[in-house]
């Protein structure tokens, strides 16, 4: 026996689905997106940190610096003691080289790492101008003035030991840079092993909620069938019952009208008196009486058979295409002795030209009657009933019955298409009938497609109008 | 495969006395080519080691070149206007292209080391002369370059050319104050 699901389980279970659905592909696009800035930035960051000058470059142009003034000086010193093989133009020229390394501290990128620490500022502002100075005194030694290259001798050992703090600040400099720019890096790459692991984990959830959904779409794909099953069971088994009902029906009013004729019959032999007049004449009402009743009681029957006929889907059309006129004369013929017994007046509307109509020709004498045989029992003697057709603007046809009858107030109106129920009770026990000529009307004029409209005002007559489809109503060529 | 080989060994013999041929005909005309002129200004850069055209010989007898400031400038000058990590700003350099000092003195080598005047060095495969436009800047700003600018001779990169040329390791192929390329 499968498990029985409420609409409302159902509906919900999907939606829900679709929900988490969503919000996980929102946090998983959203990670990506982070993860792909973070690795941008990171790549950006080492990129400028690849090309960007070395700090190497800078410590050793610091240690060049300090080479170049030992240098000048130990050539001066060799120049002074007159050693062999060096020439007044070699001091000039190592004089030269320690300048142009004056630039260096001003211009340029290693200008700025010096600047920016004030210690290797301030020591640089001492050891310039004192090399700048240089000049006029080396131009006077090479000139011959001895005591201008001892002086120049003199300073430089002074400035040796500048010299020295500078080498060691600059290389402190810049192995600093170096370890904040490795430091940056490191935690650079902390950073790419957290993306690295997100994006696992990601691949993991992703994974794992895949198979969630899967698996939640696989019930919910079980839950739909079974309760389709179901569905389908109780369809049958609906429709089982209502047949049943219906056969039911029909099968009662068939068998009821056997002995009903019996009975109609004999009471029709003895109130014609075909075997001698019935003694008392009392007995000649009762039996008025009993044919009266057994007629009322036929018509009934009659009507319940074809609402069960109806009801159980047993009613075909046999469509044919017929002469609208020739079904009105049809039906009148069978309410004139009616209509004439009651004094009830009956007119007929039809223009010239009709257009054939698509239908079944009992069904649409069976509505005629119906609406025709309603109308002569809701109106009073001396009264009138009108039937008149037109074609629609939209090609359709309409049948209107209209008579000058006791009307419905709009209350009644409302309640006459439910079956068995009459616009005025009182009335319709004095008139007859079963109260299932309405419903039955419209099951029929709906199984050909068309409307049934019902107005009235209590008092003032009743209109009952058919319309079928432009669909079912053929112009005749001639017509135009 | 087999049968390209045979075909090959078949032609082998002319082959080979074809590059013989050739070389004859390169040592012939190494022989032929005539002698650098003698520098008559101050020299400004020495070229020796694999090279085919000098002016003098080295202490060891070797070839040599020795160039002085009219015979570089003879060579046609090369602007490259671009910045550099020793200098603020964007500077414009004037020199003579190293490629064209190599096909001058007719160096057959695939690198060059370069030495400075305070003997720091440098080594720059010959390719990179071939490259870029690698000069041997003479001018800065249209100022001829002394020993106190890091002059007479400054080897200057397009830096600003090629993003690929602003790394440390052309930096330091960056010479100045050159005084002396070997050719290896």
């Amino acid at each position: 026996m499968p498990r029985r699901f409420t609409p409302r389980e159902l509906s919900t279970h999907p939606e829900a689905l679709a929900g988490a659905g969503r919000r996980f592909v929102l946090v998983l696009v959203g990670t990506v997106v982070a993860l792909s800035v973070v690795l941008t930035s990171y790549f950006y960051i080492q990129q400028r940190e690849n090309s960007s000058f070395s700090f190497q470059n800078v410590v050793w142009d610091g240690v060049q610096f300090r080479n170049e003034h030992q240098v000048f000086r130990v050539t001066l010193l060799e120049r002074m003691a007159e050693a062999p093989g060096v020439s007044a133009q070699d001091v000039q020229r190592r004089y030269d080289i320690l300048f142009s390394r004056l630039h260096l501290m001003r211009d340029g990128h290693t200008a700025g790492i010096y600047r920016s620490d004030s210690e290797l500022h301030a020591l640089l502002q001492r050891i310039e101008p004192v090399i700048r100075s240089w000049d006029t005194l080396l131009t006077a030694y090479l000139a011959g003035d001895r005591a201008a290259g001892f002086a120049i001798v003199e300073q430089s050992r002074g400035l040796d030991a500048d010299f020295s703090t500078f080498a060691v600040g600059v290389n402190t400099v810049g192995v600093k840079r170096l370890e904040q720019s490795r430091e940056r890096l490191s935690s650079l790459n902390s950073v790419l092993i957290v993306a690295a692991v997100v994006t696992w984990l990601l691949v993991i959830g992703f994974a794992i909620a895949l198979m969630r959904q899967l698996r939640a779409t696989e019930n919910a794909h079980a839950e739909m069938q079974a309760m389709t099953a179901d569905l389908e069971q109780a369809r049958r088994e609906a429709e089982a019952a209502s047949r049943a009902k219906s056969n039911f029906l029909a099968a009662m009013s068939h068998e009821l009208r056997t002995p009903l004729n019996a009975v109609l019959g004999f009471a029709d032999i003895m109130r014609q008196g075909l075997f001698g007049p019935v003694g008392n004449p009392r007995y000649a009402d009762y039996v008025d009486g009993i044919v009266k009743s057994g007629q009322h009681l036929l018509s009934l029957i009659n009507d319940v058979l074809d609402m069960s006929r109806v009801e159980a889907g047993k009613l075909d059309l046999s469509e044919s295409e017929l002469d609208l006129r020739q079904s009105v004369e049809e039906a009148f013929d069978l309410v004139t002795v009616t209509a004439d017994g009651k004094g009830v007046r009956l007119t007929r509307a039809l223009p010239a030209v009709l257009p054939k109509l698509q239908a079944d020709p009992r069904l649409l004498r069976q509505m005629l009657l119906n609406l025709l045989s309603n109308a002569i029992k809701f109106t009073p003697e001396g009264g009138s009933v009108e039937v008149a057709a037109a074609v629609l603007t939209d090609g359709g046809l309409a049948i209107r019955v209209r008579d000058s009858g006791v009307g419905m107030t709009d209350h009644q109106l409302k309640r006459v298409f439910e079956p068995f129920s009459q616009g005025d009770s009182q009335r319709a026990r004095e008139a007859g009938g079963s109260g299932l000529g309405l419903p039955i009307t419209r099951r029929l004029i709906e199984l050909h497609d068309g409307q049934i409209h019902l107005s009235s005002r209590k008092s003032a007559g009743t209109t009952a109008t058919l319309i079928f489809p432009a669909s079912r109503v053929q112009m005749l060529a001639d017509a135009t | 495969m087999l049968q390209g080989w045979l075909r090959m060994g078949r032609a082998r013999p002319w082959l080979a006395l074809l590059i013989v041929a050739i070389l004859m005909c390169s040592i012939q005309s190494g022989h032929a080519a005539e002698p650098l002129p003698a520098p008559r200004g101050e020299v400004l850069l020495t070229v020796g080691g694999e090279i085919g055209r000098g002016n003098a010989q080295d202490a060891s007898g070797r070839l040599e070149a020795r160039l002085d400031r009219a015979m570089l400038e003879q060579l046609g000058l090369t602007e490259v206007n671009t910045a550099t990590p020793w200098h603020s700003g964007t500077m414009r350099f004037e020199g003579v292209l190293l490629r064209a000092v190599l096909g001058l003195v007719e160096a057959r080598g695939s690198n060059l080391l370069a030495t400075a005047h305070n003997e720091y060095s440098a080594t720059l495969p010959v390719s990179d002369a071939a490259r870029y436009n690698v000069i041997l800047a003479m001018k800065l700003n249209g100022e001829t370059m002394t020993l106190r600018d890091k002059g007479p001779l400054f080897i200057i990169y397009p830096f600003d050319s090629e993003k690929a040329l602003q790394n440390d390791m052309t930096y330091i192929r960056s010479v100045w104050q050159l005084r002396h390329i070997d050719v290896r």
